[in-house]
């Protein structure tokens, strides 16, 4: 990689950073070699479905450790890391991805990490073959005067995640399931009513209206949130008839199915396949 | 001291009680007691008055009193104006004959501000911001004017209180508080005698309390009629010019009061008056509690006669024995919290007792609290702890809100002391500091504790620490100044601050004996012209002492990232009220503060020249970044909008197929231009997240993306990056930045890579083979991500090199001179910019147009056709609009809703903005006409597009033409506006002008680009209106499609249920733009006929989902399904009833899921 450039022998960059020094051999592995460590971990831990909270930490601490040793090499100052930094990284991801989709294996989670691994012990390999080692453009982030900020930021973060926790309570409590009725394709002869709801409710009866009777087909249901009561409901044949959801000695109709078997409406949905 | 000014002395008999000052903890205890004797009385009284009030008033009646009461007390203090501060400064050094019409003067302008701000605030509180519970206090003309009126007397009391502590008679103000608790009880105990009831009832007696007692001051001071000159009621001129000297103090007094004075109207606000009724009882029983530590803190300052050094000799033994009364306070509350409050009544014993135990754990951290004030106030740092105190109350406020949005009364008291105790570790650390560097002065000095005597401590009652005094214990002063020692009260040093700017001589007299801080050598030397300026440099010093001591050295970037994270946390509480169903007034002011809050604090730092590079550039990122988390606090845990489930649906197809390219049904094009996706899926496959959370990480990655571009864009183009900061912000007045571009869309992702890409190629590096490929890396990430950005983007290109060519053609020969080289950075930089290759630009453009030309080619892509009805539509309305047909309301949607009158208000005030930047655009151009750079003009030439952003509001189609189009055009007025705002010199005034002008712009077009308040909150269902039509019934039906019928099923619904079944429900959803079937009037016509038959068999239909609520209403958006749908052209109400029912009745049908809101239908039968 070229190390000369017309803005770096003049210009420490825009965003001040600290101008590159040359520190002589720091040594494969302390450079370039537990960077590319870490990657296979991360990759490893990712492929290997591990628990979600290990395979994020590895994986950020790889991207962050391989994209900052690359964008050194950019000496113009932290801005232009970040910015560079972040921004080819979405899109060598993106174009990452566009391959993948044409190899055999797709976008899968596998394919995913060996072409993420892959990626970074290149561009590490190639940021390795300069003999400078550049200084970090975060270095300024690291130092003692920027600690008041961190834990300011620290703070911050606490406070936006509050907001985040008191929004996803909120938005559980006012998105509560409402108390439904379904059936599954007729089978048989019968179908399979379910009566859920997210919260509890009951208790309800189910009866059978056809056109010459009314049948209670299941009495004091109650339902909560993860509880479902399935009732098993006999469909005739050539007959119109109605499945429905009442509070018991009450007329008033919460919920309601039909099925409409008569010949006049030709075939009956027995079949469940996707007709596309 | 004072007794050198000579008039003072004149008659004061409490200079000569001054007593020798004792030393040590002797005279802390002897103050100690002094102060909890007197407090003790008038708290006992003030505990009669309320257990009075309890037990003959129902809970609820009380609860109002105590809110009436807490509020009466804020607006009193705010209302005094910090007179009686200015009281006890200015009458010792008034003429014997001037003091009363000064007096008089200050009591008519204090009871008046408070009459107006009493009538006024609660009339807000109620009518605006919808804070019902607060009702009572409004609920007649009587009534308000009942409490206008105790409100102002309160003032009255409280100004004249202080005044009387300058006239010798120490006893008076105590004799007064008694007098008025006294007729208080009489006056409540007689009013429920006479049969009155209400809450009001129980203010009216405190206030009649108060009343009467004022008498007792006119008679005791009557010895002084004789002496007074001007007999006037009351001399205007007698206050001029002396506002500005209490302001400081007031300000601490207001700071140190609010909490405490604010939280029962929150909960009553917030909770109920019944809920307040618990709580203020609660208060009440505290202030036994703190008492005791709260003298301690008092004394130590009162006697430490201004020595640092003194306060913190004795902090060693006062503050463990504090908080050792504070803990042994706890422990015994603990158990016998029932047991007092049940003086009140069973309910409240059952309902206070947890409120009680928590509130009283606020004890603790208040004694570090006070002893933290003691020791700033004797070190003369009063503005710091203004300062500070104001930040920790914001914080206290916020908290509490969010205390009882989550727990009610329990939750706000927990949550307010959870805030204390944090506030009371910060504050441990400096007066551990400052014990420390004592013990170190101590060591090297032995002589140290051998203060010499220092001149008596200032002890206005506004100076000291009464943070933790409930004021409705208090007397009706909030502080019993009456009852200090009289060593302690005339015979003070006083701030500079509160000495009439027109005696320089006293002010130095004061300067030489007030404490070292205070006293600047220059203030002395410098004549009266220059004293103003030397106390307003003290003033920065000591802005700066608060920021390096407490925030770090001259950055406030936490602190401000603080404060835009509690906006946040002020929007996620409006927007739980709005999910509850609550719009009311104050859901929507708080989701505007939230707004303000995120939005000022940067704002303002980042335009400030004196603000450090490093502060700037962490502001300019955080603020984009805390908006796009706000969007969070809307829809935490879904996708909401159309734009966002029609790519959350592409994401599915890429999570279920590991393929690109496949069919989306909602809209075919965006399938082929998967990149937002394919970022998004990487990260949920790389690190396990699910896909909702990795597209949050993508969006926030594309909001780090495009702050940071914008930053070096318009560095590269200003050549500052300051400058560039300031664009950032600018950019975030962009109307869709709000809503439209941090939606999972993709327009987001490929505007940042877009800039990006510009940058890179920008400040490639010249004379490398490799130069272009990061550029090209980014275009072809861009065309992968979305079609019209790639297509603008390579025609910037080309527009570039175009003006490049023109622009060297007109360019002066000195301009070209290759060998002047610039000498500065930014000359340097210029130069780069300047010199850009042609060639390059010509790779550019070519690669660009080859790599977009693939994307289109990509078998299947529907690019063209897309694109070319979305010019065929916004041609035909802007013709339909020359030709005088209006196609689009104003200030309306479908349904006939929009903004309200001051949002129509803020929003052309926006507009009117925007167009007067067009100006600073004309100048930007101008101004560079002799030396035009083909980047500054495009920039330039992009900016003059922005009337298209307000303008193309006035068509439907171009409506979205002209949202879409200001994420482009913002990034030529962020150029154009960073350069002007940096390059100008501002003072601070106009400075805070431009700010004040940037809210009004950013409110303003937050409703140009997403509408009206009320419809960005959550809140009950809408139909056709994005988010708000995203509620639990129909994301049951959503779910219940995923598992309950096969996957890839042929559905039909309206746009919400559809958009649903897809993204949510893995179905394919028929839609005209995907199959060219326009199956609308399944849904829309009320008659069932062939054309429904034939339908079902063309679109090979599968399930029907029908939305029985449709027919409650007109869509807001256009339409209940698609554009073009049956009925659209002359539709004047809501879709029939028997439109949606008319399947139940077909023969063959099956009606298979029923929620109550929706049912679905089994149309099978019927292909």
């Amino acid at each position: 990689m070229s190390t000369t450039t017309e803005q770096a022998t003049t210009d420490p960059g825009p965003g001040g950073a600290a101008p590159s020094t040359r520190s002589g051999d720091p040594g494969w592995l302390r450079d370039l070699g537990w960077r590319m460590a870490l990657a296979v971990v991360a990759a490893t831990l990712s492929a290997a479905n591990s628990p979600v909270w290990l395979t994020t930490s590895f994986t950020t601490a790889a991207v962050i450790a391989v994209v900052e040793r690359v964008v050194r090499h950019r000496r113009r100052g932290m801005v232009d890391a970040a910015l560079v930094g972040t921004g080819m990284l979405v899109v060598v991801l993106g174009l990452l991805g566009l391959a993948l989709n044409y190899l055999p294996g797709g976008l899968g989670r596998l394919s995913w990490t060996v072409g993420a691994v892959l990626l970074a012990i290149i561009v590490l390999t190639a940021a390795g073959l300069s003999d400078e080692v550049p200084a970090s453009a975060f270095r300024p982030l690291f130092s003692r005067s920027s600690l008041p900020t961190a834990i300011w930021g620290v703070v911050s973060a606490s406070i936006l995640a509050v907001a985040l926790i008191i929004s996803v309570q909120s938005f559980g409590r006012t998105h509560v399931a409402p108390l439904d009725l379904s059936a599954s394709a007729v089978k048989g002869g019968f179908s399979s009513v379910t009566v859920a709801a997210g919260s509890d409710q009951g208790p309800f009866q189910v009866d059978l209206v056809t056109s010459t009777a009314r049948i209670t087909l299941a009495k004091d249901i109650t339902v909560s949130s993860g509880k479902s009561v399935a009732v098993l409901v006999p469909i005739p044949s050539g007959e119109r008839v109605v499945v429905q959801l009442v509070q018991p000695s009450s007329t008033v109709v919460l919920r309601q199915l039909i099925f409409d078997t008569t010949p006049t409406a030709g075939t009956t949905s027995a079949s469940t396949g996707s007709s596309r | 001291m004072l007794t050198e000014l000579g008039e003072r002395r004149e008659g004061d008999q409490v200079d000569a009680a001054v007593a020798p000052a004792r030393s040590g903890l002797k005279r802390v205890a002897g103050l100690s007691a002094s102060l909890v004797g007197t407090q003790a009385i008038t708290s006992i009284l003030g505990l009669a008055f309320w257990t009075l009030a309890t037990r003959t008033f129902t809970a609820t009646d009380v609860g109002v009193a105590g809110a009436a009461v807490a509020m009466m007390m804020l607006l009193s203090s705010l209302g005094s104006l910090g007179l009686g501060t200015l009281l006890i400064a200015r009458l010792p050094v008034t003429a014997q004959g001037d003091r009363r019409v000064l007096v008089r003067t200050s009591l008519l302008a204090a009871g008046s501000t408070t009459g107006v701000l009493a009538i006024a605030i609660p009339m807000v509180a109620v009518h605006v911001f919808g804070a019902e519970n607060l009702r009572p206090l409004v609920a007649n003309p009587l009534t308000a004017l009942a409490f206008a009126a105790g409100t102002a007397i309160m003032a009255i009391v409280m100004v004249l209180d202080q005044a009387v502590l300058t006239i010798g008679i120490g006893v008076l103000q105590f004799e007064r508080n008694v007098l008025a608790s006294v007729i208080k009880i009489g006056a409540l105990a007689a009013l429920n005698a006479a049969g009155v009831n209400g809450g009001m009832t129980i203010f009216v007696a405190w206030a009649v309390g108060s009343l009467v007692s004022l008498p007792l001051i006119s008679l005791r001071t009557r010895g002084g009629w004789h002496l007074q000159t001007d007999r006037r009621l009351a001399n205007p001129q007698a206050l001029k010019g002396l506002g500005r000297m209490a302001a400081s103090h007031h300000a601490l007094n207001i700071t140190l009061q609010a909490a405490l004075q604010i939280l029962p109207i929150m909960v009553t606000a917030l909770l109920s008056a019944r809920e307040n009724a618990f709580f203020n009882s609660a208060i009440l029983v505290t202030g036994f509690v703190f008492a005791l530590p709260y003298a301690i803190a008092i004394s130590l300052f009162a006697s430490a006669s201004g020595s640092e050094r003194e306060v913190l000799s004795r902090i060693r033994l006062t503050l463990p024995f504090s908080l050792a009364v504070s803990v042994l306070a706890n422990i015994a509350m603990f158990p016998l919290a029932g047991f007092i409050l049940s003086v009140f009544g069973r309910s409240y014993a059952n309902e206070g007792v947890d409120i009680l135990r928590a509130l009283v754990l606020a004890g603790i951290p208040f004694v570090i609290k006070d002893h933290f004030i003691a020791l700033r106030r004797v070190q003369g740092r009063t503005t710091e702890v203004v300062w500070l105190f104001g930040g920790f109350l914001v914080l206290e406020l916020a908290a509490a809100a969010v205390g009882a949005e989550l727990g009610g009364t329990l939750g706000l008291t927990l949550a307010w002391v959870g805030v204390l105790a944090v506030e009371a570790i910060a504050l441990s650390v400096p007066l551990y500091r400052s014990w420390r560097r004592y013990r170190h002065e101590v060591r090297a000095d032995g002589d140290a504790l051998a203060t010499a005597a220092a001149p008596d401590a200032l002890l206005p009652d506004s100076l000291l620490p009464n943070s933790l005094l409930p004021n409705s214990l208090l007397p009706d002063t909030l502080l019993p100044n009456s009852l200090l020692p009289n060593s302690l009260l005339p015979d003070t040093l006083l701030p500079d601050s509160l000495l009439p700017e027109t005696s320089l001589t006293e002010k130095l007299l004061f300067s030489a004996y007030s404490d070292r801080r205070d006293t600047e050598p220059e203030v002395i030397e410098v004549g009266p012209a220059k004293a103003g300026r030397a106390t307003r440099r003290k003033t920065i010093s000591a802005t700066t002492v608060l920021l390096r001591r407490l925030i770090g050295p001259a950055n406030l970037a936490g602190p401000a990232m603080v404060l835009m994270s509690l906006g946040v946390l002020l929007m996620a509480v409006a927007a739980n009220a709005g999910r509850a169903g609550s719009i009311a007034g104050w859901t929507r002011a708080a989701w505007i503060g939230g707004l303000v809050l995120i939005f000022l604090p940067a704002c303002f730092r980042i335009v400030m020249r004196a603000t450090s590079h490093v502060e700037r550039m962490i502001l300019a990122v955080a603020m984009p970044m805390i908006l796009q988390f706000s969007r969070l606090v809307l829809n935490p845990t879904q996708f909401a909008f159309h734009d966002e489930l029609i790519h959350a649906n592409t994401l599915r197809q890429i999570d279920e197929t590991s393929r690109l390219f496949t069919e989306n049904p909602l809209l075919p094009v965006s399938g082929y231009y998967p990149g937002l996706e394919v970022a998004t899926d990487a990260i949920h496959r790389l690190t396990g997240l699910s896909a909702f959370v990795s597209s949050v990480v993508t969006l926030m990655l594309a909001r780090v993306i495009i702050s940071l571009a914008i930053i070096a864009i318009v560095g590269l183009v200003t050549g500052s990056r300051r400058a560039g900061a300031v664009g950032a912000v600018v950019y975030v007045l962009n109307p869709q930045q709000l809503f439209f571009n941090s939606q999972y869309s993709y327009q987001t992702l490929a505007l940042p890579l877009a800039i990006l890409a510009v940058y890179l190629f920008a400040v490639r590096r010249r004379r490398s083979r490799s130069a272009l490929v990061l550029p090209i890396l980014a275009t072809a990430m861009v065309t992968f991500t979305h079609h019209l950005t790639a297509i603008l983007l390579v025609g910037a290109f080309a527009v570039w090199l175009l003006v490049d060519l023109v622009v060297a053609r007109h360019r002066p020969a000195a301009i070209e001179d290759a060998g002047a080289a610039p000498s500065t950075r930014a000359g340097r930089r210029r130069e780069q910019v300047r010199s850009s290759d042609r060639g390059g630009l010509l790779w550019m453009s070519i690669s660009g147009a080859a790599i977009s030309l693939v994307g289109a080619l990509n078998p299947g892509s529907p690019v063209r056709t897309y694109l070319e009805s979305i010019i065929f539509s916004s041609t035909s309305d802007v013709t339909s609009l020359t030709e005088g047909k209006q196609t689009k309301a104003l200030f309306s949607d479908a349904a006939g809703s929009g903004p309200a009158r001051w949002e129509q208000g803020l929003l052309l005030t926006a507009v009117l903005l925007g167009g007067l930047a067009m100006v600073i655009v004309l100048r930007f151009l101008w101004t560079h006409r002799r030396s035009p750079r083909s980047l500054l003009l495009i920039v330039g030439l992009l900016a003059l597009l922005y009337p298209v952003i307000p303008g193309g509001h006035l068509t439907r189609a171009t409506a979205e033409v002209g949202d879409r189009a200001s994420g482009f055009v913002f990034i030529g007025l962020a150029a154009v506006l960073g350069w002007w705002l940096w390059r100008s010199t501002w003072r601070m005034r106009s400075l805070l002008a431009v700010v004040a002008a940037a809210v009004v712009m950013f409110l303003g077009n937050i409703i140009l680009g997403a509408g009206p308040t009320a419809g960005q909150l959550p809140g009950p269902y809408e139909i056709s209106a994005d988010a708000r039509s995203i509620d639990a019934d129909n994301l049951a039906a959503a779910a219940w499609l995923a598992t309950g019928v096969p996957a890839d099923s042929v559905v039909y619904g309206d746009r919400t249920s559809g958009l649903l079944a897809a993204a949510d429900g893995g179905q394919y959803t028929v839609l005209h733009v995907s199959t060219n079937i326009d199956a609308s009037r399944l849904l829309l016509d009320p008659q069932y006929t062939d054309k429904d038959v034939a339908l079902i068999r063309r679109a090979k239909l599968d399930y029907l989902i029908v939305d029985i609520r449709l027919s409650t209403g007109l869509p807001h958006q256009e339409y209940y399904i698609e554009s073009g749908e049956f009925g659209a052209n002359d539709r004047t109400g809501p879709v029939p009833a028997a439109a949606l029912n008319k399947f139940a009745s077909v023969p063959g049908v099956q009606r298979i899921y029923d929620n109550g809101s929706l049912v679905i239908y089994d149309v099978r039968g019927l292909r």
